[in-house]
């Protein structure tokens, strides 16, 4: 009798099961053992600490006066239109009598980096109009720069931008004056072979710019005008941020040196 | 008897593996209010380098000191140790890290209490 009765019954224990099972693991995997977020880029910063952090870039800015820093610096934010974030910044700022000076500096960087982003506009536009009297021009659309002269590296940093991205080398080289400067001529040797390539080559990431993709396994010595600069480059792996192993590219920012 | 018990056991690990995956892999990973101190290594040197920047500009070291708190509340000579680390590592320029090691020498002149702290 009892029997026939229990096997009427829905099968509440493994509902009950069930529950207890996901309460248990929630707790885990929510409470006791959370998933730790770590090394995470400006972009993934709580909005008040993105300020800080543009803040801070507009601080150094006003001491160096480096605008391509700046403007590589403002790119790790990920904003849309970083001179609208800092003018939309400077205008809180200068709400409050304690923060002029960083009214100040948030204004004069947003206003200075308008201005370069449109003198590079121009420039690039101006570059990139054909000249019909020059069909065999080098695979750029910059006149060449003279060899020889020295560049210091002024940065190093290994992006980790996607898994499925190659082995990069990103250059973006700059004259005395820290003008991006088109048309120069850059060198990977790999012990056996060299490959050449020129500044400008793809304007739309402006005119001192210029990619190379290496090889796995492979080192290599990079040339600027003719004069070799970095040895042992070599392709790294990293995660990235998603938590998948990824080639890194090396971002790599040369200043031409006085003479 | 047994056979439900084995069942009942079997619908708890059931759901405590459904919820350990939605809590540990489907959970987004894609952080948007994360903490400065969550910053990757090279983007918190270069964050210590920009205190360094403004400090060299204005020679203010409370504001310095206001800034570094931003990496770590509880240490501020620390960052600022790990970037010099980091920047020997990396070949950042001599005028980087001559700017590093100005504003770390000011920490530890000016507040005494700093040079015992323990650096990473």
């Amino acid at each position: 009798m009892m029997t026939k009765e229990s096997s009427k019954r829905p099968p509440l224990y493994l509902i009950t099961g069930l529950m207890l099972g996901l309460l248990f693991g929630c707790l885990l995997s929510f409470i006791i053992f959370p998933l730790q977020v770590s090394s995470v880029g400006p972009s993934h910063l709580a909005d008040e600490h993105q300020d800080q952090y543009r803040l801070m870039i507009a601080l150094a800015y006003a001491s160096s006066g480096d605008i391509n820093r700046a403007q590589a610096r403002l790119a790790l934010l990920g904003d849309a239109d970083p001179a609208r974030a800092l003018g939309a910044q400077a205008q809180l700022a200068l709400g409050n009598s304690a923060t002029q000076r960083e009214a100040r500096a948030l204004a004069s960087l947003a206003r200075d980096l308008e201005a370069f982003q449109a003198s590079a506009q121009s420039t690039s536009v101006a570059v990139n109009t054909p000249n019909p009297e020059d069909a065999n021009a080098a695979p750029t659309p910059f006149a060449a720069q003279e060899e020889g002269g020295s560049y210091t590296l002024s940065s190093r940093e290994l992006l980790c931008e996607s898994s499925e991205a190659a082995p990069l080398v990103k250059l973006f080289i700059f004259d005395e004056s820290g003008q991006a400067q088109a048309g120069v001529r850059l060198a990977m040797h790999d012990g056996e072979n060299s490959s050449e390539f020129f500044t400008g080559a793809r304007p739309d990431f402006g005119p001192g710019y210029a990619e190379y993709e290496m090889t796995p396994g492979e080192t290599y010595i990079l040339s600027i005008a003719g004069t070799e600069t970095l040895a042992g480059l070599q392709p790294a792996a990293c995660i990235t941020e998603a938590g998948d192993p990824a080639w890194g590219a090396w971002l790599l920012l040369y200043n031409r040196a006085d003479e | 008897m047994v056979t439900r018990y084995a069942i009942f056991g079997l619908t708890i690990l059931l759901g405590l593996m459904a919820s350990l995956y939605l809590g540990w892999e489907l959970r987004p990973l894609s952080a948007t209010d994360a903490a400065p101190s969550l910053l990757r290594e090279d983007y918190a040197a270069d964050y210590a380098l920009m205190a360094a920047e403004a400090y060299a500009a204005d020679g203010n070291l409370d504001r310095a000191i206001e800034h570094l708190e931003y990496l770590n509340p509880d240490n501020v000579l620390a960052p600022l140790v790990t970037a010099m680390e980091f920047g020997r590592e990396q070949n950042y320029s001599e005028a980087d890290l001559n700017l590093l090691t100005t504003l770390a020498s000011a920490l530890r002149e000016q507040v005494p209490s700093l040079s015992h702290t323990p650096t990473p």
